[in-house]
């Protein structure tokens, strides 16, 4: 189930803002746990690439995503704006995702969102990795100056 | 809804329990236990279930346990006696039972008939006749003498039949409704519903669901008809001087025998005097004392629960519950490692207090951990059925005898203990045990005997199956084992005893899974073995032809804290469990290249006698992929190249007038009966870890286990130690295997010396650094640490009755400390007497005695000696860790 996602879209939805490689993220705040500036993660050797590693919040161990490696960016080191948002127990197993720095929480109307997941066209499959990332993002929003990329963290793991 | 469910949950439980219950009483019953105790309960445990079941509409487990209640009745009544024949349908009545209750949804759709006929049958053979078949059709029956004395002079007695579900469709008038007019103007005595279809309760109110009251009133037929809106057939007016046993009425034309099973269910007979009343309690005014059966509500209202097994109370707690406590119990022991690193040496009052935080918190966890321990008499149980069905169908006669049911095991373990435990006592019974005869003939009693015990010693719980059989053919196995290409003809002839047996868990050895009588499901001594070692036990089997057998267990008692070593490698920390590892082995210097050794694809260490295959951890972290033979060859060869790197380099400093030193530290870690070394990069110390579970998405990576959190906070990696061996690939050897066998009985030099006045000890020369003589003056306390100041160096004492089951020494004004070459931090073991210094050759016996301080057991100077290992013996404190954080 999927509540950030409407698709008659219409309403507000308060989105929590990060950025990756330049680019703006959001995610439907209600699904935040919270946001750590830890952001020293164990390696896990052997696990896919995406994976970041783990990190250790108050005794729970949380799988943290890179999501520079999800979208095909430049892997890079946490700097000192780096980030991991986590995400609540209603998402998945504890997780979170690493990202270059974290913006304000806005609000967007959704009315005024694309929906940007795609059905299959016709004659053509997405294949596997197209279609979980076409999924991963599921809309885009325009915002004053730039757009914003909706995603859902449903799909990240 | 929710409390329906729960309801019925609850109703599952207690039934589950009841039906345990019963299946050991008809066992006892068997044996011969004719005491009316004993049949009494199995009454009323049959009785409680079928009463609740009704409630829930669960006829066919009504129905069948109606029938087995009769039968139940019948021998509490003295009117029926146990036969072999009614045992074994009662036990089939019970594993129908079960049947129904693990599909409680379907389970009214289930042909039962047959069973029931048959359990009838039983009951038909007494004299007094029982009551006939109560239909939907009007029938004249009997009623009781006591029945017709209460009612009042005056009245007339009918019988009243309602169908509910139409009069609260029609007339919208609910039973409790209906009673209430009826006692307006009569007197009811007793009211029973009736089912007429199969039915559950998922479509609302059930159609076709009969009401009907014995009822007396002033009123003529005629009249009470009218009163109640009924037609006058549906009220059937009964002689009040229709009683049992003296006159009959019509329904005696029917002899008890033939019950015309009607069209729609047959309903089983109902016992005399025993309508299951259904309605509140104050519609049956003084039926209570009248019917001296209880009425299965009230019975149910009783709330008898199975009786405990001993005299302790008990509580019902929810698992989740449990695993929460756990679980915090858990960050308790985490906070209190944190807190212990944080402790500053000098502040001896906070010492103090985390001292105490430390005891508080190790009994918090050890007595949480208790709660989810079970005794494993729950699982022995099981046992005398099991092997009462399979010795009948065998024709063989064998009894079970079980001994430490009160030994507690944590739930997990316990319940991955059934299926290997029930393989092999399958076996035993299947192939272990002869027929009568050939026992006659051997001299031994006719009925084998399978023995079960477990008891607790020394941290672990140890479960022992012993069958007094066959016993295994050892020739016969290595025939197997050559037969199946398992192992070469040299190899077999070189093993010992135990090792031929062990040969038994080999993977592909089992002969014994075949499908016949076994679960099916693949069982053979192999994943016995496996699934022993996947809990952290040892399994090993012990037994002289002609004699028996004995498999034994030793299993930890908990799963979920654990001491392990931390180690460190590409800069971050993993956890390796204690139970894994078998020493810690370091090189220094020329040992590295004298040592270790490589040919081809595999990289060994000479390990006294044994080579050990060499794997190197932040290799295997590296390669994500599983390495192939290219990929190992090149790797021995790259590690052969930096071995002489290193060496030279080292010569090099030297020569310069540097004094460096070069070690190579690996952990010797254990799979059953195989080993390799581990390469570390550096040893970070020992920890009781929380094991946490790893995160679905990365949970199937082979290498690791589970995850912590350390003292320090940070997150280490549990390692798989299986997972690594597979990951790098290299065939591993087992312990028994030795290519240079004459190595093991070369001449070592040895101190042989004692410490207690029992054993003979011996350790190997070249561990040795000194050995001076000292007082017992000399030796200071602290806290629970012993010192002694040796050339000026403070020494810590390890006591070796400390660390061993071994005797402690008398007092006595002169010792020997022994310091060994090589430790990290200085520190000796004392001896009493030293008895001898010299080169022997022995064979070293890694089996008798197990410990992970002894390397194994020889025989010197006629005497049995321990060789100890000092290496596993030195003190690895916590202490160390405080001042070296």
């Amino acid at each position: 189930m999927n509540p950030s996602i409407q698709t008659q879209a219409t309403g507000l939805l308060q989105v929590a803002t990060f950025r990756l490689e330049g680019r703006l993220f959001g995610v439907d705040i209600r699904l935040v746990k919270e946001i750590s500036e830890e952001t020293r993660l164990v390696p896990v050797h052997h696990a896919s690439p995406s994976i970041g590693g783990l990190l250790n919040i108050r005794g729970q161990i949380h799988l943290v995503v890179d999501l520079r490696i999800e979208f095909r960016f430049p892997s890079q080191s946490p700097g000192p704006q780096s980030r991991v948002l986590l995400f609540k127990p209603i998402v998945d197993e504890p997780f979170g995702i690493l990202v270059d720095s974290v913006e304000d929480i806005i609000e967007i109307d959704l009315a005024q969102m694309m929906d940007r997941r795609q059905s299959e066209a016709p004659g053509e499959a997405l294949n596997e990795q197209r279609r979980a990332r076409q999924n991963l993002c599921t809309g885009v929003c325009p915002l004053e100056r730039e757009l914003l990329l909706l995603l859902n963290p449903y799909a990240i793991l | 809804m929710n409390d329906e469910l729960s309801l019925l949950e609850e109703f599952l439980e207690e039934s589950r329990e009841h039906l345990s219950r019963m299946e050991l009483d008809f066992l006892e019953l068997e044996k011969g236990e004719q005491n009316p105790e004993l049949i009494n309960r199995i009454f009323r445990a049959v009785h409680t279930v079928k009463g609740s079941s009704g409630f829930f509409g669960l006829v066919r487990i009504g129905s069948i346990s109606h029938a087995m209640e009769s039968v139940l009745d019948g021998l509490r009544e003295g009117n029926l006696e146990t036969t072999p024949k009614m045992l074994d349908l009662l036990l089939e009545g019970l594993d129908q039972l079960r049947i129904l209750f693990s599909d409680l949804e379907h389970s009214n759709e289930a042909d039962t008939w047959d069973l029931e006929e048959r359990l009838r049958d039983l009951c038909a053979h007494h004299a007094k006749s029982t009551v006939p078949v109560l239909t939907f059709e009007p029938q004249e029956s009997e009623v009781s003498a006591e029945t017709a004395a209460v009612t009042p002079t005056g009245h007339h007695l009918y019988r009243l039949n309602f169908d509910i579900t139409q009069m609260e469709r029609e007339r919208s008038m609910s039973p409790v409704q209906l009673v209430e007019h009826l006692l307006s103007f009569g007197e009811i005595h007793d009211g029973r519903l009736e089912t007429r279809d199969n039915l559950g309760l998922s479509e609302g109110l059930p159609t076709g669901l009969l009401y009907r009251i014995l009822f007396s009133s002033v009123l003529d037929r005629d009249m009470v008809a009218h009163a109640i809106n009924l037609p006058e057939e549906a009220v059937e007016e009964i002689g009040r001087e229709g009683t049992l046993g003296s006159e009959r009425g019509p329904a005696d034309a029917h002899p008890p025998e033939s019950r015309e099973p009607h069209s729609t269910i047959p309903h089983p007979p109902a016992p005399p005097e025993d309508f299951a009343s259904s309605l509140s309690s104050n519609s049956v005014p003084g039926s209570a004392s009248e019917f001296p059966r209880e009425s299965t509500f009230e019975a149910i209202a009783r709330e008898e629960p199975p009786p405990p097994r001993t005299e302790q109370e008990y509580i019902k707690v929810r698992l989740d519950i449990l695993d929460r406590l756990m679980s915090l119990a858990g960050e308790l022991v985490l906070v209190r490692n944190q807190q212990m690193l944080r402790q500053l040496p000098e502040d001896t009052e906070g010492r103090r207090v985390v001292q105490q935080l430390d005891l508080v918190a190790s009994e918090l966890q050890e007595t949480i951990l208790r709660t989810r321990m079970q005794p494993i008499g729950s699982v022995f149980s099981r046992f005398s059925r099991v092997v009462r069905d399979l010795s009948r169908k065998l024709g063989k006669s064998i009894q079970v005898k079980t001994s430490g049911d009160e030994a507690e095991l944590d739930k997990n373990i316990l319940e991955a203990l059934i299926d290997p435990l029930t393989h092999i006592v399958r076996n035993s019974c299947d192939h272990g045990l002869e027929p009568p005869e050939e026992r006659r003939r051997a001299g031994k009693p006719e009925t084998g005997t399978i023995d079960l015990k477990a008891w607790h010693e020394g941290g672990h719980i140890h479960v022992e199956v012993q069958d007094d059989g066959r016993g295994i053919d050892r020739a016969r196995v290595r025939q197997k084992v050559l037969e199946k290409g398992l192992r070469s003809a040299e190899e077999v002839a070189a093993m010992n005893e135990s090792e031929v047996l062990a040969m038994i868990f080999l993977p592909g050895f089992s002969t014994a899974a075949t499908v016949s009588d076994m679960s099916g499901r693949g069982v053979g001594m192999d994943v016995v073995k496996s699934s022993v070692e996947a809990l952290g036990g040892v399994v090993e089997i012990r037994s002289e032809a002609g004699a028996g057998m004995t498999l034994h267990m030793r299993l930890p008692l908990t799963l979920a804290i654990i001491p392990s070593m931390i180690v460190q490698s590409m800069n971050q920390a993993f956890a390796i469990p204690q139970i894994n590892l078998e020493e810690l082995v370091t090189l220094y210097d020329e040992e590295i290249l004298a040592r270790i050794e490589s040919a081809g694809s595999r990289e060994v260490f000479r390990l006294r006698g044994m080579l050990l295959p060499l794997i190197h951890l932040s290799e295997v972290l590296r390669t994500s992929e599983p390495l192939d033979e290219e990929a190992r060859q090149k790797s021995v060869e790259q590690h052969r190249q930096d071995r002489l790197a290193h060496w030279d380099r080292l010569q090099e400093e030297r020569s310069n007038g540097h004094s460096s030193s070069w070690s190579i530290s690996f952990a010797v870690l254990k799979i059953g009966n195989a080993r390799y070394g581990l390469v570390l990069e550096k040893l970070l110390g020992t920890e009781e870890i929380v094991v946490k579970p790893m995160h679905r998405a990365i949970k199937d990576i082979p290498l690791y286990s589970g995850a912590t959190v350390l003292g320090d906070g940070q997150v280490a990696l549990i390692l798989d130690v299986q997972g690594i061996a597979r990951h790098f690939g290299t065939p591993l050897e087992s312990r028994s295997q030795r290519i240079e066998t004459e190595q093991a009985t070369a001449g070592q030099r040895l101190l042989v010396f004692r410490n207690g006045p029992q054993e003979q000890l011996a350790l190997p020369l070249e561990s040795i650094g000194r050995i001076e003589e000292i007082t017992p003056e000399q030796i200071e306390r602290v806290g629970n640490h012993e010192f002694i100041a040796l050339q000026g160096v403070s020494t810590r004492i390890q006591r070796l009755e400390d660390c061993l089951e071994i005797s402690t020494p008398p007092a006595s004004h002169r010792h020997y400390a022994i310091l060994p070459r090589r430790s990290e931090h200085p520190w000796c073991m004392l001896a009493q007497e030293l008895v001898d210094i010299g080169e022997y050759s022995f064979e070293l016996d890694q089996h008798s005695v197990s410990h992970p301080s002894l390397l194994g057991t020889m025989r010197i100077r006629d005497h049995l000696t321990l060789l100890l290992d000092p290496q596993a013996l030195a003190p690895e404190s916590t202490e160390h860790a405080m001042e070296n954080p």
